[in-house]
């Protein structure tokens, strides 16, 4: 009996002896991290003279011209980025885990989203996907940006719609002269994937992130790309994944440009 | 040390006298069949059936969990002016599936665009409606509640109603713990009464696990059965859960079916397998409930398939005609089998039943 009680408390001992070194063999505390702001200036257009200047993005009230010059009127313009990755100048990157916002510009056109716990460090530039990740499409019920509740998801055909562009044209042909393009579609299988990926670098801005202060990232969005190679009068319209919702996002690709950075 | 050990003893047979009394008492009480907890509130892959598409691994089913959903599938809060819920649609007695109804009923009385399907099995499923478009077991109520012709609300709006009800709040709470429902915790709970509307106990299921055995009407059936059905109708689900063919129109400009989803044109007509259990109760059958009958479903196989560009090449006999071999006593003989798939256990399964 004895020997029994000397063993156990033996094993007892033991037990947190090794737990101990364990403890003592793990690597030093943490990274310093620190939080980013990239905030989404979404404009019309950039003056075509003078790059510095916009014709700003007016809801509802505001008549802009397409390419074809088609008049409408823009009611709404939402969509995902995802999936944020920093650069350094080293080539080392740091993927922002959970990375899912829903830019939506008809609530305000500036739009801020948060970057926490970034590897503290100088960052040269970073690359975002527009939409959300085939895997996501496919993982059932979320939540937050993801949810299911945001309008962005289409019921009837899983999948998110990544953008949303609406408003009016004399020239739709639509019910009510409506404007609809709804892209979405992530299945390289049916030739459908509409995901973008928008590779930005910082020029000669550096990107520093310390544990104190907010650096802030400024891109500019022109919703004209949206809109500006459309016809109204033949595609007022657009809910559904394949062909033209891939065109409408090669051209919305376009659409962010890197402006500067607060550090 | 002998002293402690009777001292265990006895306490030992107290708790055990108390805890057979509990037991009893609970017995005496309980109005719910006598099966464990865990079978009546947890996943199972019946023996003889493939590993599931689903497993629940983000969605932990419990009582509560699955019991707000039961609710949920039988309360027309769903809809936009509540007058459908899921059930009005889904009805057990006939597998969940419609009964006489070739195409449903939605809110306004509108007529929906397709026949509704018996419900069971959903774990094992890949893609969800007839053309497959949903392809996650949790966001199939989505569907359906957004849908103008079925109960066109909208899902922002159905969080709002059941966060506004004190009695689902509280019973959401219960089951997810947290303080305001979510569509997500609306979805889980859905998925978790769906995903455990299991039917395999039907006479076949039975004889498969060689508890039972069939007649020899029925067994020349199923005989017929592989030899003429089971490439598209496979397995223990009964479906290899592809998108075919099966030539009930030359054209298919109305719906052209899982070509709505793919918009590739290979894909226009072709629509899901579906299983064939149950299938005694779910007429009327195909994806529009042209059939009334099992004899009309084997009849358009025998003599009625028509040919048009997409048609399954298992319908092809080859020779310029089209269809499956069948005689009227093997259609019969199959009919038989076919009949050996209902399941009674699950349509009167009092866990599936109106709670309200």
């Amino acid at each position: 009996m004895k020997n029994i009680v000397i063993l156990i408390t033996l094993l007892i001992i033991t037990t947190f002896f090794s737990a101990c070194k364990k403890a003592n063999d793990e690597p030093a505390p943490a990274q310093e991290t620190g939080t980013v702001h990239i905030e989404f200036d979404n404009q019309f257009e950039r003056d075509a003279l003078d790059a510095e200047q916009f014709t700003p993005l007016v809801f509802n009230t505001e008549t802009y011209q397409n390419a074809a010059g088609e008049d409408y009127t823009i009611t709404k313009f939402r969509y995902y980025i995802s999936n944020v990755i920093l650069k350094k100048a080293d080539g080392n990157t740091y993927a922002v885990p959970e990375s899912y916002y829903l830019i939506d510009a008809s609530s305000s056109t500036d739009q801020l989203i948060t970057l926490s716990n970034v590897p503290a460090g100088n960052y040269t530039g970073m690359s975002y996907t527009i939409g959300v990740d085939s895997a996501r499409n496919v993982s059932g019920a979320q939540t937050g940006a993801l949810a299911e509740t945001n309008g962005m998801f289409w019921s009837w055909n899983t999948g998110y719609i990544f953008m949303m562009f609406e408003g009016t044209s004399p020239q739709s042909t639509a019910t009510d002269h409506i404007l609809q393009y709804h892209v979405g579609g992530f299945r390289n299988a049916t030739n459908t994937n509409a995901l973008k990926t928008v590779n930005m670098s910082f020029g000669s801005s550096t990107l520093r992130v310390t544990k104190v202060g907010i650096p802030q990232v400024h891109i500019m969005v022109e919703a004209s790309k949206v809109a500006k190679n459309r016809s109204f009068a033949t595609t007022p319209t657009l809910h559904m994944p394949g062909a033209t919702a891939i065109s409408i996002a090669n051209d919305y690709v376009n659409m962010f440009s890197f402006d500067h950075i607060h550090n | 040390m002998k002293r402690r050990s009777s001292l265990f003893l006895f306490v030992f047979t107290g708790l055990l006298w108390i805890g057979t009394s509990v037991l009893f008492v609970s017995c005496k009480d309980a109005k719910e069949p006598l099966v464990p907890f865990s079978f009546l509130y947890a996943f199972e892959t019946p023996v003889h059936f493939p590993t599931p598409v689903y497993d629940f691994a983000n969605n932990a089913i419990s009582k509560e969990g699955f019991e707000v959903g039961r609710m949920l599938f039988y309360d027309p809060v769903l809809s936009r002016d509540s007058t459908v819920s899921c059930s009005s649609c889904h009805q057990q007695f006939v597998a969940f599936a419609h009964s006489g109804h070739a195409k449903s009923h939605g809110i306004d009385n509108q007529v929906t665009l397709r026949n509704s399907p018996g419900l069971f099995n959903l774990p094992w499923q890949k893609d969800f409606f007839w053309d497959g478009g949903v392809s996650h077991i949790e966001l199939v109520p989505l569907a359906p509640i957004a849908n103008p012709l079925e109960m066109d609300e909208v899902m922002a709006r159905v969080v709002y109603k059941l966060n506004r009800s004190t009695r689902y709040k509280g019973l959401f709470q219960k089951a997810f713990g947290k303080d305001t429902v979510d569509s997500q915790q609306i979805l889980y709970a859905l998925t978790q009464f769906n995903g455990l509307m299991i039917s395999a106990n039907s006479k076949y299921d039975q004889y498969r696990t060689q508890k039972e055995t069939l007649r020899a009407e029925e067994l020349e059936g199923l005989s017929l059965f592989t030899e003429k059905c089971s490439s598209c109708h496979s397995g223990e689900l009964f479906t290899d859960l592809s998108f075919r063919n099966n030539g009930l129109n030359t054209s298919f400009t109305n719906d052209t079916g899982r070509e709505h989803i793919t918009t590739l044109s290979s894909d226009i007509g072709k629509f899901k397998v579906p299983s064939l259990r149950n299938v005694e109760l779910t007429s009327p059958y195909m994806h529009d409930g042209r059939f009334t009958t099992l004899e009309n479903v084997l009849d358009h196989y025998a003599s009625g398939v028509k040919s048009s560009a997409t048609l399954d090449p298992l319908l092809d006999k080859g020779d310029g005609s089209y269809g499956i071999a069948l005689t009227d006593d093997e259609k019969q003989k199959i009919i038989l089998f076919l009949k050996t798939l209902t399941d009674q256990s699950f349509i009167t399964d009092p866990r599936f039943s109106n709670p309200f």
